[in-house]
């Protein structure tokens, strides 16, 4: 008997180092570029948060927590990953009620105008960095295939192959503030955006409604302050040909948004109706067509700020 | 359920800790239950084929003690038994074939049915027959139904192999509730062999096959010239040892943890000096089979010269429609036949010349080493010309790549970096640089008689277990696996 428990002890052993090595290689591996600041959420010292910022890159790039916090005082977290849908960024709600329950959750919500839960291969940019909670596997649940919930739960199956291209951020981490701030510092020579008419409306796609509609009726049943807002942008995705027409329905969809939000008693700020107000230079405040860099970022900030636009 | 599968990591760990908390008397009971599902996973009806093949072959192995001295009662009960087994396999994996080469040789329209083939049919029917010949050779047959079933469904080997034999494998099973709860010798070298496997199939032999797809797709591989073509026909040679020997080891090891000896299937067989050197090491299970069951009774080497060489061809002829219902396995096989039968020409002659050049040149004293090192070359780029038949989709196929091979060779293929644009870029090529050096030291330490697994099951247990947890780390980083890629089968599954 004493030695089948010593045998038994030095199995568990043996497995338990080969889980620390296993989680280890799948903490490097994984690709960190995409996470954004997920899986500092949990581990954020403040037990509440007076703001969380929930979105996609749109979101990250247009808010500086930090800066919110070292000129106003206020303690809010970014908890908003690429490509995050709206049906992800209801769970995010959800998982930011569980774990700091915010008194104000700003959402920005260009991805409303997006008719498709995930985008493949990107939802990893949510799922991986997000804290295990009761939320993540509602989420996993509701937005992933059956037979591709395993490389959610062991993210290694999809990342192993990247040994091939890593970096040093790959060991030092990702270069996000303790509140999730991500600054992108490069610039790009934006045009013109064009915008439409503010009663000039096209349908939310019914599924990214359904979950707006599910955030809205969360928060008010948690008591938490919801505020939309859309950020302004130009263009289409990198890669892709820029298309007007696009655009413009896409902000016909954030107009809708806006009935919806009056609907529903919720604040909604449409900042394509304010780009002349906001003090934005195309010359030098934008990474891309779509998103701000941080200098664009810090004006959008305080200008958010300033207005009241944040809840406080 | 792929060894290579995640439900198989769950299935395993699952199967072998009930074997060991159950009751002894329990345990042929739940690896049958295993073996079961396991074959079930594949395809749920095809397990009647399976339980088919095993209740009429036991059956007749049952009768046959009871007919002794009836000859001809015998041989009926044989043939019964054979032809019902052989039946089902040429109904699933060889009716089409024939079909439509009738078809085509009439100009009729032909009959074509729609049936999945089975999973490892061919290798359960072997070794099925061959208990039925056994027993009516003279082997008991085994009266309990449940042991028989397990010996043909035993789950390590039963889609791919080894084809076992009844005087190993049932004997094992017969022996099962005397066996100790676990022998952890047995458990470490199980490991350790297990471990191997999985490193060959998907460190080498998947990441091998990224290339040689690329060489032989149907649609492009016209393009491909010289050292290209070369490097995917070697790296063929390789990735179907690796697949094939990957997934044995793996069966073996399975099989060696839970207390279970099967037979080695490979041993070394790129370090072969001969085309019969290279199948005496090559598939050793099924070669073993062929000369006991086919070989002997065509009367082997016994009735005069030409008759051997006629059974040899036919052996490999055999072994070739064995291998897949389709003409470039059937020109595979033969193109073996006739390099045997020439060997058996050439051989006595050239031992002779070699006997005598020795004497003329090394004055007796011959360097065996540098004889055996280009004769292995010559026997590796043999059979990795015969591979190409066995590799491509059609015999006009492989005779384009073999002509492609020879007919642009240019050096600069070896700088311009074309050959990394293969498939396998340079970092991916360094991997498999790296595995195949292992796989040789491997290979070599074998050749030369060390037993690897009990070498490092008798390593210290620090550094056992440091050994398990480096190879376990490098085949999770570097094997080729994920929700990408269609987790490859193993190669031999669809024989």
């Amino acid at each position: 008997m004493k030695k089948f428990f010593a045998v038994a002890v030095k199995f568990i052993l043996f497995n338990a180092v080969l889980a620390i090595c296993l989680l280890g290689a799948t903490g490097v591996l994984r690709n960190k570029e995409y996470e954004g600041a997920q899986d500092m959420f949990a581990k954020w010292k403040p037990e509440h948060a007076d703001i969380v910022f929930i979105g996609n890159s749109h979101q990250f790039c247009t808010i500086d927590t930090d800066l919110l916090y070292s000129e106003y005082g206020i303690e809010s977290f970014m908890l908003s990953s690429s490509a995050q849908t709206v049906p992800m960024s209801y769970y995010a709600a959800k998982e930011a009620i569980e774990l700091r329950h915010p008194d104000v959750i700003c959402f920005e919500v260009s991805y409303c105008a997006n008719d498709f839960n995930t985008v493949k291969g990107m939802d990893h940019c949510f799922f991986d960095g997000f804290p295990n909670c009761k939320a993540k596997y509602e989420a996993l649940n509701d937005l992933i295939d059956p037979e591709e919930r395993i490389y959610f739960l062991l993210p290694l199956g999809i990342f192993h192959s990247r040994w091939k291209e890593l970096t040093e951020e790959d060991y030092s981490g990702f270069p996000v503030s303790e509140r999730g701030t991500y600054r992108m510092t490069n610039v790009y020579v934006n045009s013109e955006i064009p915008v439409v008419d503010e009663d000039d409306l096209y349908p939310v796609p019914g599924e990214m409604e359904r979950y707006l509609r599910m955030m809205i009726d969360l928060c008010e049943e948690e008591d938490v302050k919801l505020i939309l807002y859309a950020a302004p942008f130009n263009g289409q995705f990198p890669g892709e040909e820029g298309s007007i027409e696009d655009l413009k329905t896409r902000e016909r969809i954030f107009n809708h948004v806006g009935v919806i939000a009056k609907e529903c008693g919720v604040e909604y700020h449409n900042l394509f109706y304010e780009l002349d107000e906001l003090g934005i230079d195309n010359e030098t405040d934008w990474a891309d067509s779509q998103h701000f860099n941080c200098l664009g970022q810090v004006k959008m900030t305080r200008y958010m700020m300033d207005n009241g636009y944040l809840g406080y | 359920m792929l060894f290579n599968s995640l439900s198989f990591l769950i299935f395993f760990p699952v199967c072998l800790a009930l074997y060991m908390v159950l009751p002894a008397k329990a345990r042929t009971f739940i690896l049958l239950a295993a073996s079961i599902y396991f074959y079930m996973c594949w395809n749920p009806v095809y397990v009647l084929l399976l339980a088919s093949s095993i209740l009429v072959t036991y059956i007749c192995a049952l009768i046959l003690p009871k007919c002794a001295g009836k000859t001809g009662s015998r041989r009926i009960v044989l043939a019964c038994g054979l032809i019902i087994n052989f039946g089902i396999l040429f109904v699933f994996k060889y009716f089409n074939f024939f079909a439509e080469t009738i078809a085509k040789v009439t100009g009729s329209t032909g009959l074509h049915l729609d049936l999945l083939l089975p999973v490892g049919i061919s290798f359960y029917t072997f070794q099925a027959v061959g208990y039925l010949i056994d027993v009516y050779r003279g082997d008991e047959p085994e009266k309990n139904i449940f042991r028989y079933a397990l010996f043909v469904s035993f789950f390590p080997q039963l889609v791919a192999g080894p084809i076992e034999r009844s005087g190993n494998l049932l004997k094992q099973i017969r022996e099962l509730d005397k066996r100790p709860l676990m022998n952890l010798d047995d458990f470490r070298k199980g490991a350790f062999i297990m471990l191997y496997g999985y490193f060959m199939k998907m460190v080498i032999a998947d990441r091998a096959a990224m290339l040689v797809d690329t060489v032989y797709d149907v649609e492009n591989y016209s393009q491909y010239k010289g050292f290209a073509v070369l490097l995917a026909a070697v790296l063929f040679s390789v990735q179907i040892y690796c697949d094939f020997a990957g997934y044995t080891y793996i069966a073996i090891g399975a099989a060696r943890i839970m207390g279970f000896k099967l037979r080695e299937n490979f041993n070394t067989p790129y370090l072969a000096r001969g085309i019969r050197d290279f199948w005496d090491r090559w598939h050793i299970s099924l070669t073993g089979w062929f000369r006991d069951y086919l070989y002997f009774p065509l009367g082997g080497s016994r009735k005069g010269r030409t008759r051997k060489y006629i059974n040899i061809l036919i052996i490999f002829l055999v072994s070739g429609l064995w291998h897949g219902a389709s003409w470039h396995f059937v020109f595979w096989g033969f193109l073996h036949g006739i390099l045997r039968v020439i060997e058996e020409i050439v051989s006595p002659i050239w031992n002779k010349f070699r006997s005598a050049a020795s004497d003329v040149f090394f004055g007796g004293k011959e360097d065996d080493k540098t004889y055996g090192a280009l004769s292995c070359i010559l026997t590796f780029f043999i059979v990795t010309v015969c591979w190409m038949f066995f590799r491509a989709e059609s015999i006009r196929q492989a005779f384009d790549l073999i002509v492609n091979m020879f007919s642009g060779f240019g050096l600069w293929q070896l700088t311009d970096g074309s050959l990394l644009m293969l498939g396998l870029d340079a970092k991916e090529m360094n991997v498999l640089i790296i595995g195949l050096i292992i796989m040789i030291l491997v290979d070599r330490a074998k050749h030369k008689g060390v037993d690897v697994p009990a070498f490092f099951a008798e390593r210290s247990e620090i550094v056992q277990a440091f050994i398990l947890l480096i190879g376990i780390l490098f085949i999770v980083i570097f094997g080729i696996y994920g929700m990408e890629y269609d987790a490859a089968a193993f190669i031999y599954f669809q024989f």
